[in-house]
């Protein structure tokens, strides 16, 4: 019997260790995001479609990186807005209001009034021990080095800014719900800011609430990403970067603001269908669902169309496989999904190795789109997807998978 | 022949299915060129030049035989307009008042009618001008109406289903109080005001101003007479004021001035002495000889009230007993059994028991409703506010330019700095900052009065900590960027951002 007490410990560790993977929450190095809406003002929806953006959260695979201004007026449907390119408008409007430099800000969590800087958002973010980074950092080394060209490109460069351009795709509908949509109007704009709900907006007939049920949107989503290169990265460091308050930095950054940039990636268009919006009475609910669920669907576009901006998500268990994704990335039984593992060298820098490939199980596929267990969707409350591997070796949990073409 | 008329037939039989189709799938009712919601339950259509009223159904509610259909105000009630009459209807289609009046009249609250139109005469009333005929949207729930008929000169006053109430009215006229209507009569250099009885019909004429001291309307600088209460109603008249009952009969007189009045009740001085006057014409305190009365606020106790006896101030219950004694300048009941009053011009704060709480030294005091946040705003001798710490007895050295009542520990106020004076310059909002009643500023991004809430409710889940001026700047962004746009032709200045 004594010789079989370490297998029975070995097996109660690897319950445990089981049970812990299921329960505990894996944190992961996400992407960053900062969507605006580019809001047609000539439009009988204008003003429910701004409370449905400002009010729907934000893609959760996706850090928030969101600045202060987030709503841009047009005076009718941009110019150019479907067509599949580069977007000049939207394009200078981010070069001129030197929108880049202000996501370097947020990053370095710099005070404008002050110049002081922080790494404070680049620790967390990129899950580093909050002691050990602050003693590297301290003191200068080679070790703090590579954690910060780490940090540069994992999370830095990884920062994407989405502008997003939504109309009503249903014109037929407009006219005859707008009366209704205008008469809410007047309330979105307090509910939006208090985040406390729908409230009372009165009570609609029955013979409105089927009109909302006709409601669809078109969003055509303009994909850019922050330019942290060798030369953005030794002058923020060298010439902006304070741990304290310092006029001169202070003073100099804003002179050299257009130095940081942002590069154009590409556009999608959402497919404009009709939204289900069973077990929804709310007419707001309805008009954020058809937002959000178009939304999703053009960052899942835009993930396979450009394989950096594809999250990596931790497995949360093994036995079985399981990962917090479902349909709202776009899953389908010919997903597949490499398996990455972390390596962290001696100076802290991290990179990825592919360990092997899963594809998730045809009928364990989890509906986690916006709002799918209000409208009893199936799968809808699964709380993961099931995956099974395809080849490789041993998996373990916080491994990260990531969609690939195959 | 036959070829040319059987395809003319089935071209028309084309068209005709063409146009069923394309406008079913447009939901316009056929025969109309137009439909919008009005309301919550119908459908305003239009068939050429003139408009109807669908049910959702299609069932007709309304004949589209009507110039125009105005969107109902907030009272649910439009007007109707058939060519030049009017008529009234409300929201789910029922005409009150058929379209057959040249000129309908809103009785409108005398401080929204044109500036020079706004007499102290009319007090408080909801008059009728005919100068003001109503042709837009109804101001009013339309329960009495004036109008003119096509064939006469002369107004009538109606109900809310056309009733009429009052025949022959060529005068101002103010709504209905107690089947009374006030009515005035101007002339250049002097006025006549009285009564219609609408029970009996009856005009009664209860004071002009022609003769000793004669001025119009405009030279008023009182009201001219009031609306009932009860049975009875103050008139002023060239001397003194006096009561009347509904006949026009005086029923009591030798008042000199108005001191107070509420619903229920009017406050008179006679020979020096105040007078309640209540809806039966009883004469309340008559022996008390009260100078003056306050009365409390609306949330305050309405069992008390303030009085002035021999010169000086006190507070004594609607019984008259004693409960704080007079001693005092002045006095004005607050809410939560607080009392202002003033010594040698100077106020203060003291409790029913006389008990001071803030002493009188101070040109103005504002209490808010929350007693437990121990503070409340004094202006001194330089014209700002400060807090005040009761229990402490001690008033802070930070000056405010404006500020609202405490309560919850917090209030809005406008500091006395650049910063909030000229961003309330540039615009038409004041700007100020969220105080505690510790002194401490808990946010000072300049904030408009109407963002309060949310950021106090930010601070108070933020564990009722100060936030730092980029931490509050950043917060504020946050929270009002729904109401901030911009657009792609500008710069966006360097304070709409947080970054």
């Amino acid at each position: 019997m004594t010789h079989m007490k370490p297998y029975i410990f070995l097996l109660f560790l690897f319950l445990s260790l089981g049970i812990y993977a299921q329960t505990e929450e894996i944190p992961y190095r996400r992407s960053s995001l900062y969507s605006i809406l580019v809001n047609n003002t000539a439009s009988e929806y204008s003003e429910v479609i701004k409370a449905a953006f400002l009010t729907m959260p934000l893609p959760e695979k996706y850090n928030d990186h969101d600045l202060s201004v987030k709503v841009i007026d047009t005076d009718g449907t941009p110019f150019g807005i479907r067509e599949d390119k580069e977007n000049r408008r939207f394009t200078n409007f981010l070069k001129k209001n030197h929108v880049a430099s202000r996501l370097v800000s947020k990053w370095f969590l710099r005070n404008p009034e002050t110049g002081e800087c922080s790494l404070q958002q680049i620790q967390e973010r990129g899950l580093y021990n909050a002691s050990t980074f602050e003693r590297e950092m301290a003191q200068r080394s080679a070790r703090s080095e590579a954690l910060l060209m780490d940090a540069g490109e994992d999370l830095i460069g990884n920062t994407y800014v989405l502008v997003n351009s939504i109309e009503s795709a249903d014109k037929s509908a407009g006219a005859k719900i707008a009366g209704a949509l205008l008469g809410i109007a007047g309330a979105v704009t307090s509910i939006a800011t208090s985040n406390s709900g729908f409230g009372n907006l009165g009570k609609f007939s029955a013979d409105e609430l089927e009109k909302f049920q006709k409601f669809k949107v078109r969003i055509n989503t303009f994909l850019y990403q922050l330019v942290w290169d060798d030369e953005a990265a030794g002058l923020f460091y060298k010439e902006v970067y304070s741990d304290k308050p310092d006029v001169e930095k202070q003073k100099y950054f804003e002179e050299i603001r257009d130095k940081f940039q942002l590069k154009y990636i590409g556009k999608v268009e959402s497919k404009a269908g009709k939204t289900d919006f069973s077990g929804l009475q709310d007419p707001m609910d309805m008009v954020r669902k058809a937002c959000k669920r178009a939304l999703d669907e053009n960052v899942v576009d835009l993930a396979h169309r450009f394989e950096f901006f594809r999250p990596k998500m931790p497995l949360l268990s093994t036995a079985p496989l399981k990962a917090d994704i479902g349909l709202k990335e776009g899953l389908t039984p010919q997903s597949r999904y490499e398996v990455l593992e972390v390596v962290t060298d001696e100076n802290g820098r991290r990179s990825y190795k592919r360990v092997g490939v899963v594809r998730p199980k045809a009928d364990a596929i989890w509906d986690n789109r916006y709002m799918s267990v209000e409208e009893n969707a199936a799968n809808a409350t699964l709380g993961a997807t099931t995956f099974e591997k395809v080849r490789g070796g041993d998996f373990f949990p916080g491994m990260l998978i990531r969609e690939i073409n195959e | 022949m036959r070829k040319i008329f059987f395809c003319c037939f089935l071209s028309a039989v084309l068209a005709f299915g063409l146009c069923q189709l394309l406008q079913a799938d447009d939901e316009i009712p056929v025969g109309y060129q137009e439909a919008k919601p009005w309301g919550n339950q119908l459908l305003k259509v239009r068939r050429g030049k003139s408009y109807g009223l669908l049910r959702k159904s299609g069932e007709v509610v309304l004949n589209a035989d009507y110039s125009r259909i105005s969107d109902l105000n907030c009272y649910g009630k439009a007007i109707l307009q058939k060519g030049s009459k009017y008529g009234v209807i409300s929201a789910d289609g029922e005409i009150l008042v058929p379209a057959d009046y040249k000129a309908l009249y809103d009785f409108i609250p005398a401080n929204q009618l044109p500036k020079d139109s706004q007499l102290a005469a009319y007090g408080n009333a909801r008059v009728s001008l005919a100068e003001f005929s109503t042709l837009d949207t109804l101001l009013t729930d339309a329960k009495y109406l004036r109008f003119k008929k096509m064939s006469s000169e002369v107004d009538y006053i109606i109900d809310d289903h056309a009733n009429i109430i009052l025949k022959d009215v060529s005068d101002i006229v103010s709504l209905p109080v107690n089947g009374m209507m006030r009515w005035w009569m101007n002339y250049s250099t002097f006025c006549a005001y009285g009564y219609y009885n609408i029970d009996s019909q009856q005009k009664t004429t209860v004071s002009s101003t022609f003769g000793d001291n004669p001025q119009n309307l405009k030279g008023m600088t009182d009201f001219s007479h009031g609306d009932f209460i009860g049975d009875i109603a103050p008139v002023r008249g060239d001397s003194s004021f006096f009561f009347v009952n509904k006949n026009g009969e005086k029923v009591k007189e030798g008042y000199d001035v108005q001191c107070n009045a509420t619903e229920d009740i009017w406050v008179f001085r006679k020979d020096g002495q105040c007078e309640i006057v209540n809806s039966q014409g009883e004469a309340l305190f008559a022996d008390k000889g009260y100078a003056d009365l306050h009365f409390p606020p609306a949330d305050g106790d309405q069992s008390l009230m303030a009085a002035k006896s021999n010169g000086k101030w006190g507070v004594v219950t609607m019984d008259g007993q004693q409960v704080l004694p007079f001693k005092y300048d002045d006095a004005e009941l607050l809410t939560n059994g607080l009392v202002r009053v003033a010594s040698s011009g100077l106020w203060g704060v003291a409790d029913l028991k006389g008990k001071t709480l803030v002493p009188c030294a101070y040109m103005d005091i504002e209490v808010g409703g929350d007693v437990a946040a121990n503070a409340c705003w004094v202006e001194p001798s330089d014209s700002l506010y400060h807090i005040f710490l009761i229990k402490e007895q001690k008033q802070l050295p930070t000056g405010y330019v404006y500020i609202y009542p405490f309560k919850e520990g917090y209030a809005w106020a406008q500091p006395n700095d650049s910063l909030y004076l000229n961003r309330s310059q540039a615009g038409d909002e004041r700007y100020g900052a969220v105080v505690g009643v510790d002194g401490r500023t808990y946010f000072s991004t300049p904030l408009r009065y109407e963002d309060y809430p949310l950021v106090l409710d930010f601070i108070h889940k933020n564990g009722d900590k100060p936030l730092g001026s980029l931490e509050g700047r950043r917060l504020y962004l946050y929270m009002t960027r729904n109401q901030r746009s911009y657009r792609f032709e500008n710069i966006i200045p360097e304070e709409e951002w947080d970054y």
